[in-house]
């Protein structure tokens, strides 16, 4: 017998979404996706059917609330003040309680690989890692997808089965495609956390006009979910892939609710020393702070790395064996 | 369990500078739980020579792949060597494994890529600390869990010497001194009597030379 017993207390709640559909654009799920239901007001929808047995729970509806980042973008921008986190929390947990298998933006352990080094359990910084029956597995209501796991795992053990933008192969593939529709210019491979300033730019380049001169600058953005879930091996990738530069965007240390910009400084300063050593210019990959929705950090960080790739007689313009 | 670390790169690349392709072998072992020698480290090494040797103008190839374990012959003879393929190994396991590699693989150039510190247990996050020197008459029993042979920079066995002082070590201050943990621990265990008891000089006849066991009834 299904009870929702969490859910039940937030009735009200649910009911006071006038689905005005504010939260849309502000949340990276539907950004990736596309699906309605992948949407804050579609997740609310879907608990709203589920609680009132209008929709059977299965694996497909009870997956939905299990494909959230925890931003809170949404409640930010929600009119009616719907404390959606509160209410996807305690969705998962009556979820999670019947029983049912979910899938969703949750790191998933592979037992072939998995050596239990236990790594991943000290860094998830929400305490979503356990260990049991030999590996380390996930706690899907308390996971926030926020990858901080998937870098420490020297196994190559965790994935996502909903990866967005931070699917390794993916990526790869596009640097591939922007590198060579680029070919004569100084390239800078951008990888923006989600949370700090990419909000801000998704205004800033909602036009189609804007899209459009996107395509000509030779920069490409990535927007991973947070700078602590970036591969190290991804910069790496871009570099020999022909990218001339590599940036880095994080939150200030005191804004990221993951540990995952300290993590990223630390692994972007121990790739550098690597680029060092190999008699590469370090400055050609490098970091950059943008609080939430300054576009203006950004916007300078990229300006100054690509004046600095052009720059004539710089290190970095060597790079050129693409 | 055995630590490493990543040799500087521009030591690995100048073990590189004849060969134009390697085959570039993880081990899922210790190496993979110290973060040193693991699939994650693999690649990263991988794409980071070939950037490297790319800005020199001479690419190298290199192939990669992760087995179970370096230090057993079973695993070491997945590895998917080809002499017409490769000019070299280049082994992420410790030196014990890559010492295997080179065993099994005759015809193979075997080159580390990584420099085995010791043997430690973790402290955390990221953190790893040497416990054990494999001296091979282990004392722990009289040490209240603490090896003096690891822990006190001097490898005392009857401490601590004249220069433990605020309970660290004159060698180097930000090392707590092995003899201090061991009284205070005894203290604590209500075991401070067996501190009077000398302990006589461990059986080093055997140290240093090559090692090896024989178990016949796992055979």
């Amino acid at each position: 017998m299904l009870e929702f017993k969490r859910l039940k207390a937030w009735e009200i709640a649910l009911n006071s979404c006038i689905r005005c559909g504010y939260c849309y654009e502000h949340c990276p799920i539907y950004r990736a996706t596309g699906w309605e239901s992948d949407a804050p007001r579609g997740k609310l929808i879907i608990l709203h059917g589920l609680l009132h047995r209008r929709i059977g729970l299965t694996t497909d509806t009870g997956s939905k609330v299990f494909q959230c980042l925890g931003c809170g973008q949404c409640e930010k921008a929600c009119s009616s003040g719907v404390p959606l986190l509160d209410i996807f929390q305690d969705a998962r947990a009556d979820i999670m309680d019947t029983g049912i298998e979910v899938k969703g933006t949750l790191a998933e352990t592979d037992p072939q690989k998995c050596v239990a080094c236990l790594n991943c359990l000290r860094v998830c910084p929400h305490e979503a890692r356990y260990f049991q029956d030999g590996i380390v597995l996930t706690d899907p209501v308390k996971c926030r997808g926020c990858g901080s796991c998937v870098d420490t795992c020297s196994a190559g053990a965790i994935k996502f089965e909903t990866a967005l933008a931070a699917d390794r192969g993916l990526i790869e593939d596009q640097i591939r495609e922007f590198v060579e529709n680029h070919k004569n210019d100084k390239k800078l491979v951008v990888f923006s956390c989600n949370w700090s300033t990419y909000p801000g730019l998704q205004h800033a380049r909602f036009s189609a006009q804007e899209n459009a001169e996107k395509e000509r600058e030779p920069y490409k953005l990535f927007v991973t979910a947070c700078a602590g879930r970036l591969p190290m091996e991804l910069p790496l990738k871009a570099l020999e892939l022909g990218a001339h530069g590599v940036l880095v965007v994080h939150c200030p240390s005191d804004q990221c609710d993951h540990e995952g910009a300290d993590r990223a400084k630390a692994r972007i300063t121990r790739l550098r020393n690597f680029l060092s050593q190999a008699g590469m210019d370090p400055e050609r990959v490098r970091t950059a702070e943008a609080p939430r929705l300054d576009t203006k950090a950004f916007s300078s960080a990229v300006s100054d790395f690509l004046r600095y790739l052009g720059s004539p007689g710089k290190k970095a313009a060597t790079g050129d064996s693409v | 369990m055995i630590v490493a670390e990543q040799k500087p790169i521009q030591a690995i690349l100048a073990t590189l500078q004849g060969a134009d392709s390697v085959l570039l072998a993880g081990c899922r072992g210790c190496v993979t739980v110290c973060g040193a020698g693991g699939e994650k480290e693999v690649r990263v090494l991988a794409s980071l020579l070939k950037s490297a040797r790319n800005e020199q103008g001479r690419p190298i190839r290199v192939d990669t792949a992760v087995v179970e374990r370096q230090c057993e012959p079973e695993f070491v003879d997945e590895l998917p060597y080809s002499r017409d393929d490769h000019d070299a190994v280049l082994s992420m396991a410790c030196g014990a494994g890559v010492q295997l590699v080179a065993e099994r693989l005759q015809d193979a150039i075997v080159l580390p890529a990584l420099d085995t510190t010791f043997i430690g247990v973790s402290e955390g996050k990221g953190t790893w600390v040497e416990r054990c020197k494999a001296c091979g008459d282990c004392k722990l029993h009289l040490t209240a869990g603490i090896c003096p042979v690891t822990r006190c920079s001097k490898g005392l066995l009857n401490g601590p010497c004249g220069g433990s002082s605020n309970g660290a070590c004159e060698v180097d201050p930000s090392i707590p001194c092995a003899w201090q943990l061991i009284v205070d621990r005894l203290e604590r265990l209500g075991m401070l009597d067996r501190y009077e008891e000398i302990i006589m000089p461990a059986d080093w006849s055997e140290y240093g030379k090559p090692s090896s066991m024989d178990r016949g009834d796992i055979k």
